[in-house]
C-alpha cells in the first residue's frame, strides 16, 4: 500500500465517522457495516472503535445504552452540538477543497491540450 | 439468542487479548473499545446466524473481523496477557496529580493550624501557623489548578481545577470580607 494513501485513508476515518452519525443515531457495528461499505477507505472495526472512544471523550459524540435482542447492551452514538459544529466545518472545508482542486486539475488539463 | 458457554469463553478470549494490546491506551477509551467490540461480535454472530449461534459460527466471524494485533503493540509481548488493570498515560497521571494537588490543599492547612494550636505557645504561634497554612493552601491550591486545567480532558482533571478554582475564589472572598471587617472596626 502507498504511503500517501494510507495517510489519506486516516485523515479521513473522522470526517468519515461524523458523518455517517450526522444522518442519525447509530451503535457500532451499523457504523461498521456501512463504512466498509466504501472500499477505497478500507475501514475495519479495528480502526473505528477506537475513533469512536477518543471522539466520544473529545466531547463530539454522545453515548446512550439501549438493550440488545441477544448479547450486552448496544451502545448508540449520535452528535453533540460541538459535534454538529465540526462535521458542518468539515464538511464546507471539503466542498471548498474539492472546488478549489478541481480547479486546479482542469485548468492543468486545459494547458496540457493547448500545448 | 442463546449462547453456549464455549461461545462466550471463546468471545471473552479474543477480547482479553486485544485489551492486552490496548495496554497503553488511557483506561476509560480501552474499556470502551473492548465494550464495543463485545456488541459488535454479538451482532455480527446474530446476523450470521439467528437464533442458534454455534462455534463454527463464532470462529467464522473472529476470522473476517482485525486480529488482535491491529489494536497496537502489546507491552509484554504475550498475546495470551488478560487486560491490563488500569492505564498509565501521561495524561492521567497529570489528573491525578491534579487532585492529590487539590485534596492536600485543603488538608495540609488544615493540619497545620491544628499543630499550631496544639503544639504552639500563644496566640502568636497560632497566628503564624496560620499565615503558613493560608500561603500553603494558596500554593496547592493554584498548582492543582494549572495541573487541572492541563489535563482538562480527563475527569479527575477536570473535577480538581473546577475544586481548586472554586476555593481560591471562596478564599479570595474571605480575605476581602476579613479586610472589610478589620477597617469596620
Amino acid at each position: 500500500m502507498r504511503q500517501w494513501i494510507t495517510q489519506l485513508r486516516k485523515g479521513l476515518l473522522e470526517f468519515c465517522i461524523l458523518n455517517v452519525l450526522s444522518n442519525g443515531e447509530s451503535y457500532g457495528y451499523q457504523i461498521v457495516q456501512r463504512l466498509e461499505t466504501v472500499e477505497e477507505l478500507a475501514i475495519t472495526e479495528s480502526t473505528v472503535y477506537p475513533i469512536l472512544a477518543r471522539l466520544r471523550k473529545d466531547g463530539y459524540l454522545k453515548v446512550r445504552s439501549s438493550p440488545s435482542p441477544g448479547g450486552p447492551p448496544r451502545r448508540y452514538f449520535s452528535l453533540t452540538a460541538l459535534g454538529r459544529r465540526r462535521v458542518r466545518e468539515m464538511n464546507e472545508y471539503w466542498d471548498d477543497l474539492n472546488h478549489s482542486i478541481d480547479a486546479i486539475r482542469q485548468n492543468e488539463t486545459s494547458s496540457g491540450d493547448n500545448s | 439468542m442463546n449462547y453456549s458457554r464455549k461461545i462466550e469463553e471463546g468471545i471473552s478470549r479474543y477480547l482479553e487479548k486485544v485489551a492486552s494490546y490496548l495496554r497503553e491506551a488511557p483506561s476509560d477509551e480501552r474499556d470502551e473499545i473492548i465494550r464495543d467490540l463485545q456488541s459488535h461480535i454479538y451482532d455480527a454472530l446474530a446476523s450470521r446466524s439467528g437464533a442458534e449461534p454455534t462455534l463454527a459460527d463464532l470462529e467464522a466471524v473472529l476470522s473476517e473481523m482485525d486480529p488482535p494485533e491491529s489494536y497496537g503493540p502489546p507491552v509484554s509481548g504475550d498475546t495470551d496477557a488478560h487486560p491490563a488493570p488500569t492505564a498509565t498515560g501521561p495524561t492521567r497521571s497529570l489528573g491525578s496529580w491534579a487532585m492529590a494537588a487539590m485534596i492536600a490543599g485543603i488538608i495540609l492547612p488544615i493540619l497545620l493550624v491544628a499543630a499550631g494550636a496544639i503544639f504552639g505557645r500563644g496566640m502568636n504561634a497560632v497566628q503564624i501557623a496560620v499565615g503558613f497554612a493560608v500561603t500553603l493552601g494558596i500554593i496547592l491550591e493554584l498548582l492543582a489548578l494549572i495541573l487541572g486545567l492541563m489535563s482538562w480532558c480527563e475527569k479527575t482533571g477536570k473535577v480538581a481545577a473546577i475544586g481548586a478554582g472554586v476555593l481560591i475564589l471562596m478564599a479570595m472572598l474571605f480575605g476581602f470580607a476579613l479586610l472589610w471587617w478589620y477597617e469596620l472596626s
